[in-house]
């Protein structure tokens, strides 16, 4: 069941094709969903809508900056956002904690990234 | 008194195998976090007798993990990209281990780091050569690029002892890569 407090999601990643294989996922929990490419228009955009946007999904690897610097700009702005960050590999947010101590993420999320997985992000 | 990699370097450490771990891995762990430096661990059959044979050799083991001074990793995902060829998480990790950096030195710590890895040693055992290179390709690149953005991170790649590899190319492109040869055998660093 997604929960009812959450408006929307905004994606960003720099590969069109994971953008494009995440859409159909995200039309089945008619929430609202934003992707965008490139991190700087995400920040322009989220500035104005972040009210509308309390789950963030981003990649590590981004154009301008990385996704560690991308999620701290996006809980700047709303410190109530939950960004999660998309990795190729496994790895666990209480692994890296104490040698990531500023990453403001809600956890780690690996590519591809499964229907349940994201049903499971957007859940109460 | 084993002689230790200076903070930049990207190192080949040959040494005797999970049979025989020698001194010298431990002593380049403990030197670095002697030295306030964070170390980052990680193995491609990371198991219990490994963890118990690092938190017995490194000093202070337990304090070292939750301050944030060392880092165990499998790095079983890592090699079976690396054992296709495929290079996209080991640009992620690179984005990590600079965030790392980065971070710890807006937390006050030293911002140099050291890497020790295995993949490439298991890439080479299982007789995936052409990827090896590949692998040690891309850290020597990253290597370069910290070093320019100066970011002190050393990278350190384990490999076993005698190699078995009957091919001079190979050897010359993997020593080519590396700024530093070390080989230790048996707790005794040569």
């Amino acid at each position: 069941m997604i929960s009812q407090k959450l408006k929307g999601i905004l994606v960003l990643d720099s590969d069109t094709r994971f953008l494009e294989s995440i859409a159909p996922t995200l039309k089945k929990t008619s929430l609202l969903a934003t992707s965008f490419t490139n991190p700087l228009k995400a920040l322009y955009f989220y500035e104005r809508h972040f009210k509308d946007y309390s789950v963030v999904l981003a990649g590590i690897r981004l154009p301008e900056m990385n996704g560690f610097s991308f999620a701290r700009r996006i809980v700047a702005i709303n410190p109530k956002a939950q960004v999660f960050l998309l990795t190729t590999f496994h790895i666990s947010k209480t692994e890296v904690a104490t040698v990531l101590p500023s990453t403001k993420v809600a956890g780690f999320v690996q590519r591809p990234i499964l229907e349940q997985t994201l049903l499971g992000m957007l859940e109460v | 008194m084993v002689e230790r990699s200076m903070p930049c370097e990207h190192v080949l450490l040959m040494h005797d195998g999970p049979h025989h771990p020698d001194r010298a891995i431990l002593d380049y762990i403990n030197d670095a976090l002697d030295r306030g430096q964070l170390v980052v661990f990680g193995s491609v059959n990371l198991n219990v007798w490994q963890v118990r044979w690092l938190s017995s050799g490194i000093t202070d083991y337990e304090n070292n993990i939750t301050s944030g001074n060392l880092l165990i990793l499998n790095l079983g995902d890592f090699y079976e990209f690396a054992s296709v060829g495929q290079l996209e998480p080991f640009e992620e990790l690179g984005v990590i281990v600079e965030e790392m950096a980065k971070q710890r030195i807006a937390h006050g710590k030293s911002g140099e780091l050291v890497l020790m890895g295995d993949i490439a040693s298991c890439l080479l055992r299982n007789g995936k050569i052409d990827e090896c290179i590949l692998e040690e390709r891309w850290w020597e690149r990253a290597h370069h690029d910290w070093l320019r953005n100066g970011l002190k991170i050393a990278v350190i790649c384990m490999y076993e002892n005698p190699m078995n590899v009957r091919d001079s190319h190979f050897e010359f492109d993997l020593s080519k890569l590396h700024g530093l040869l070390i080989t230790a055998h048996s707790g005794q660093n040569l």
